[in-house]
């Protein structure tokens, strides 16, 4: 349990830390996208309201989970990033969709860009320059390592890159040419493709923490592979019960064993070993709890 | 899944059709629990069994533990190919009395 309180800590902390980072730009697209109006710009920021949403979430749930709900809730980190990934992102594609339907209306009635995106042009200089500054950390880290979080955060950085680099270049082509007619089509073209874009990411995300909220059963062959690992024990103890589940691609299984008076605790400790290696070869990507 | 049973002084007979999956072994188990308690031999005719599934052979796991906490014995009868290759996959075969 205290292993767990460390964990919600941590992610309160590392939440509040990124809520912080996302807050000055997120003020500062929501005031851009009012100013001007421009639909490149409202994209922008719903990419940054997504960003802005999850980290206060987060933030909120795990500061909630590592005081009292931790023990009405038996959330992991993961299933707490699932929900909040799931409420976000429901946000954004309402968002998205508004978006959309307003830029299709942008190109039914096409109008002159603000003059005003300069200076967001500016501001998003400022936001590719820390992304790249990030991404070539990141990259540093990737290559020290074979860690999957890092090339995780690295494959994040670098579409946040690209999203920011499309956006900046998207507002500067519209500010320099904005006496053209084609700019005024130019921004919601640009925008329905970055609602593509980011809408489809957000489906993946939903389908992928709706794929892990959901409690499957282990498959059959699965738990063929369970009993037999049992039977191999069978004459030091005794089978009570069995509760297998699959959470996303990852199977956990309790398995609640009795050991015969003659079993010495080594030997329990050894089986109980035994047990979890053998599971977690014929079962991949399995956590195994031994109850004795 | 149907079964009938039969006590004859410390042997439960049982003669059993069809399926034993997750939705017909719990019923099966509550079935023949009572049973077990006043038993110690358990003979199981599988002539009519299909097939089983994990949760029937957790099933028959369980009546073999009760048995040999007594000192008793489970038999399966007339077990079908694809049963017995369950049962040798599983390891079941090493400790069960096949008949």
């Amino acid at each position: 349990m205290g292993e767990k309180k460390g964990n919600y800590k941590n992610q309160a902390m590392l939440s509040f830390l990124q809520f912080l980072s996302e807050l000055p730009n997120f003020i500062v697209v929501t005031v851009s996208a009012l100013l001007t109006g421009s639909m490149i710009v409202w994209m922008d920021f719903i990419d940054s309201l997504g960003h802005f949403l999850r980290a206060f979430m987060v933030l909120i749930l795990s500061k909630r989970l590592s005081k009292d709900l931790r023990y009405t809730y038996n959330y992991g980190v993961a299933k707490l990033e699932d929900i909040t990934v799931l409420l976000c992102d429901g946000i954004v594609m309402c968002c998205l969709t508004i978006a959309t339907l307003s830029s299709i209306f942008g190109l039914i009635n096409p109008n002159q860009q603000s003059g005003l995106l300069g200076l967001v042009a500016i501001w998003k200089v400022l936001g590719v320059t820390l992304d790249s500054l990030f991404l070539f950390g990141q990259y540093k880290i990737k290559k020290s390592g074979d860690s999957v979080l890092a090339k995780s955060n690295f494959s994040a950085i670098l579409a946040a890159l690209l999203f920011d680099a499309a956006n900046l270049i998207s507002v500067l082509l519209v500010w320099i040419f904005n006496d053209r007619v084609w700019t005024w089509y130019f921004s919601p073209v640009v925008s329905i493709m970055l609602a593509i874009y980011l809408g489809f990411h957000c489906i993946k995300r939903v389908r992928k923490a709706i794929s892990e909220l959901s409690d499957k059963t282990v498959s059959e062959e699965e738990q063929m592979h369970i009993l037999r690992a049992f039977t191999r024990y069978r004459g030091r103890a005794k089978l009570r019960s069995v509760k297998s589940h699959r959470v996303g691609d990852c199977a956990n299984i309790d398995l609640e064993l009795s050991f015969n008076d003659d079993v010495t605790y080594a030997e329990m400790v050894e089986i109980k070993a035994h047990l979890q290696e053998q599971l977690s070869k014929d079962i991949s990507k399995s956590t195994v709890n031994i109850i004795i | 899944m149907k079964f009938q049973k039969n006590i004859n002084e410390t042997t439960l007979y049982i003669d059993i059709e069809g399926r034993l999956d997750t939705l017909t072994a719990p019923a099966f188990e509550d079935e023949i629990k009572e049973d077990l308690a006043v038993v110690n031999e358990v003979v199981m005719n599988c002539e009519k069994l299909e097939y089983t599934t994990s949760a029937g052979l957790r099933v028959i796991l369980e009546i073999q533990q009760i048995m040999e906490d007594k000192d008793g014995v489970l038999k399966l009868r007339n077990v079908n190919k694809d049963i017995l290759e369950i049962l040798e996959f599983t390891g079941f075969l090493s400790f069960l009395v096949i008949e």
